[in-house]
């Protein structure tokens, strides 16, 4: 049957076309390419700011790092001198327990949504974080409050609310493939694809945007703003690709995922890294991982899809 | 070495281990084929009585020892009675004849009898000489409530039966053929009396033994219902019944249930000859009674008996029943873990976390799967209900998991009573361990609802449960467990297998449907 009339693809045509399936992801990319030893620094996002102020790499101003309950109370003190800011958890994943607040000077601040929180919903959120509730494991964490990133103009004119993100995916500290990852109503402000997000794969030469993705379908159109996202240029894309590298130097482990946002002044700034990126890229960007490995790597053939069972 | 060299290598030194340990255990078995392994056997008695009024008699048939191994030890416990130990007169049986010396309240009878069964070959209990009296041959050739030996269908069955063959023997052989084979066995049966199952040619072994007197009786031939225990390895240790036949001077032992003819092992032990309950209240009494029996092999394994052998350490069936259950179970575990990670590695199902579907599971395996599937549905949709309206109290992350625990026991407990109420009575141990697993459930489907959305809960709680019923129609097959506790080695072939299920690195099944959109269609 022509892969036009089926819903499903055989094995042999995903390894032809270089695809990456999560099992050999797991055994042949994460566990030799990322040494355990090094997983702190990219899921615990205070040491990775610590590791790009160290070797200059630019990441949003951090404003205060709270880490215990008592500190929750000089919640107002700490977000008094800006008018607007994010808080995160320090260990968070997939996007979970990001609060980006706006207007801060008034009564209550306001989310991207359009939902107000006051200062009782923020010490909430903030304590939620500490007890571990959307931390990788559900250990304690840390909170950190850091600067509020503006939209650049490219994307203010594609999305509606949240703020978008480019994923690099490097192999060995180059970069194989790259994602423009745009929030959705849906998504609720989140760039994160399993969460309703739109994935655009992007050109790893030029930084032009490809194919896009929603909720694991094809699709040609921003579902809220109804934008074309194809052939955009992203700007600053060297400067991104650059980072890209530094970055993934620096922490040392051979198969990340990079998160860069575009400041509207500063240009790109490194959010956030993965050390466990998920597969829908290749999705995005309709070829699959392993060619782009192959095409920077000696990373052989003979073993990346050789199965025991 | 790479990593597939190792783990290869590994799994062929667990196969290997796993080969060894069977085929020794075959050895062993072949030598020692034929004999009963010394043990000890207890055999419990938990009987209470309610509404027994003073002068209200009760007679409880007690173990006596037998030709195959003596009763090493009995205690015999018991509040507001009076009793005495007698012998009976017609079948020389021990019984205990008990009055209420307290009114109106809750009386309780409890005993415990060891009996110790020595090394040695299986051989047949022989025949009870003993001579029959007038008054005693009418009393076993009499018609009863549940041996109805004057129906006309029970004379017709018989005068098929007797037709051929005059002599008496093979009158009696006739008629063990027919209530062991003609009569099929159906253990779920609900009535238990002579005639029915002999008109429906279907009963229980309770049914197949009475029909054999009956027939007996009805061609004049004394009979009578044995009661007593079968002390062999065997999962089922409720009372078991056969039958005397009284020729040539003796009494003559017949199983129709398990087939043995005019022979039975030394294993069964009588409680009591003239009848098939082991409490026998007097024709007026209204009394209600709450009885229990089971067997428990080996509690302290007996060793002055026997030589200790260190090999004896790999052999489970040596210890006692409640303790070979227990052993299965956590073995059972590693089957499940196998399940799982089939499902998540290589099919690639989502499940929340990766033991809930095998420990959810074998809590459901002393539940019939309705029983189960309702109080799970009941706990799990309060459970989500009340979590919903938590999540407005905005409670820190452990007294919130509190409070949904808390949610989840008054579910169960409420359940539970439910069930009860309805006749349906869940085992005690079946409740215990899912209240944390019913929590962890509820509060990830929660938490996925939220921040992913309702459809992907929905799917990884769907995987979670598919997952688990997997599970639990392997654990559900008692030859799986009966194999692990022969063969508790195959817990190494498992994890034989779990590591070549951990260095699969070829695509998931549901990455086919997955990545169909990443390849270009032709023509694009």
């Amino acid at each position: 049957m022509a892969i036009n009339n089926r819903f499903w693809v055989w094995p042999w045509e995903m390894k032809q076309h270089g695809l990456l399936g999560i099992n050999a992801r797991n055994l042949n990319m994460l566990f030799r390419q990322n040494d355990r030893s090094r997983y702190p620094m990219v899921d615990n996002k205070v040491l990775t700011k610590e590791i790009c102020r160290r070797y200059g790499i630019r990441t949003p101003e951090t404003y205060a790092v709270i880490s215990r309950y008592g500190d929750i109370k000089n919640i107002r003190e700490c977000l008094k001198p800006y008018s607007e800011a994010v808080i995160k958890p320090a260990h968070g994943s997939g996007g979970e327990g990001i609060l980006l607040l706006k207007s801060l000077c008034s009564e209550k601040a306001k989310t991207p949504d359009g939902s107000f929180l006051s200062e009782v919903d923020i010490r909430y959120h903030i304590s939620g974080i500490l007890s571990g509730l959307y931390s990788l494991g559900g250990q304690t964490d840390s909170a950190i409050i850091e600067q509020y990133i503006n939209l650049h103009p490219v994307f203010s004119r594609i999305i509606g609310i949240g703020m978008p993100d480019i994923r690099i995916i490097t192999f060995k500290c180059r970069p194989v493939m790259s994602m423009l990852r745009l929030p959705t109503q849906t998504s609720k402000g989140k760039a994160n694809l399993h969460q309703g997000g739109v994935g655009v794969g992007v050109n790893i030469e030029d930084g032009i945007t490809t194919h896009a993705i929603h909720n694991g379908q094809i699709i040609s159109c921003h579902p809220d703003t109804g934008v074309v996202m194809k052939n955009i240029k992203i700007p600053f894309w060297d400067d991104i690709l650059d980072i890209a590298i530094r970055f993934s130097k620096a922490v040392e482990m051979g198969y990340i995922g990079v998160d860069i946002v575009i400041e509207a002044v500063n240009g790109p700034v490194v959010l956030e890294a993965n050390a466990r990126p998920g597969l829908s890229i290749q999705l995005a960007n309709r070829f699959g991982l392993l060619t782009g490995i192959h095409d920077c790597d000696e990373y052989g053939h003979t073993d990346n899809q050789d199965t025991l069972a | 070495m790479t990593e597939n060299r190792i783990s290869f290598i590994v799994v062929l030194i667990l196969l290997a281990a796993t080969s060894l340990g069977i085929f020794v255990r075959f050895r062993m078995q072949e030598e020692t084929a034929g004999q009963i392994p010394s043990s000890v056997w207890r055999i419990f008695y938990q009987i209470t009585f309610t509404k027994l009024r003073s002068g209200n008699q009760v007679r409880i048939a007690l173990p006596d020892t037998i030709p195959a191994g003596r009763i090493s030890r009995e205690s015999i416990d018991y509040s507001g009675l009076s009793i005495s130990i007698l012998r009976n007169r017609r079948t020389k049986c021990r019984e205990v004849v008990a009055v209420p010396v307290w009114k109106d309240s809750t009386l309780s009878f409890n005993a415990e009898f060891d009996i110790q069964i020595p090394r040695r070959g299986i051989n047949a209990l022989s025949p009870l000489k003993s001579p029959l009296d007038t008054e005693d041959r009418a009393f076993f050739l009499r018609s009863e409530t549940d041996i109805q030996i004057e129906n006309q269908s029970v004379i017709d069955i018989l005068a098929k039966l007797s037709d051929t063959d005059k002599a008496q023997s093979g009158l009696i052989s006739n008629i063990f053929e027919f209530c062991a084979e003609d009569i099929n066995l159906d253990t779920e049966c609900s009535y238990g009396d002579a005639l029915t199952t002999l008109l429906n040619k279907r009963g229980n072994g309770k049914g197949k033994a009475k029909a054999m007197v009956a027939l007996c009786r009805a061609s004049r031939i004394p009979a009578r219902v044995v009661t007593g225990f079968v002390l062999e390895k065997r999962y089922d240790f409720s009372p078991h019944l056969w039958v005397g036949v009284y020729t040539k001077k003796q009494w003559f032992s017949y199983d129709p249930e398990y087939g043995y003819f005019a022979k039975i092992p030394e294993t069964y032990i009588s409680v009591r000859k003239d009848g098939a309950a082991i409490v026998k209240t007097g024709k007026s009494t209204k009394a209600g009674i709450d009885s229990r029996f089971s067997v428990e092999l080996n509690p302290h394994r007996l060793t002055a008996a026997t030589r200790k052998h260190i090999l004896d350490i790999f052999d489970l069936t040596r210890l006692s029943m409640s303790m070979q259950e227990t052993l299965v179970i956590i073995m059972l575990l590693v089957v499940g873990a196998f399940v799982t990670a089939v499902f998540r590695n290589m099919i690639g199902v989502k499940t929340f976390g990766t033991f809930t579907p095998s420990l959810l599971a074998l809590s459901f395996v002393y539940k019939d799967i309705l029983t189960g599937f309702i109080v799970f549905s009941v706990v799990l949709l309060i459970g989500v209900a009340g979590r919903i309206t938590l999540s407005h109290l905005r409670l820190l992350l452990v007294p919130r998991l509190g409070v949904v625990l808390g949610f989840v026991v008054i579910c169960l407990v409420l359940s539970v009573s439910l069930l009860a109420y309805l006749g349906l009575t869940p085992s005690a141990h079946a409740v215990l361990l899912p209240t944390v697993i019913f929590t962890m459930l509820i509060e990830r489907f929660h938490i996925t609802w939220e921040e992913q959305s309702f459809n992907n809960a929905l799917k990884i709680f769907c995987g979670t449960l598919a997952t688990s019923v997997v599970c639990l129609a392997v654990f559900k097959i008692r030859k799986v467990w009966w194999v692990l506790l022969e063969y508790p080695e195959l817990v190494l072939a498992v994890v034989a297998l779990l590591i070549l299920v951990g260095r699969y690195s070829g695509y998931r099944l549901t990455e086919l449907l997955r990545f169909k959109s990443a390849i270009p269609a032709k023509g694009e």
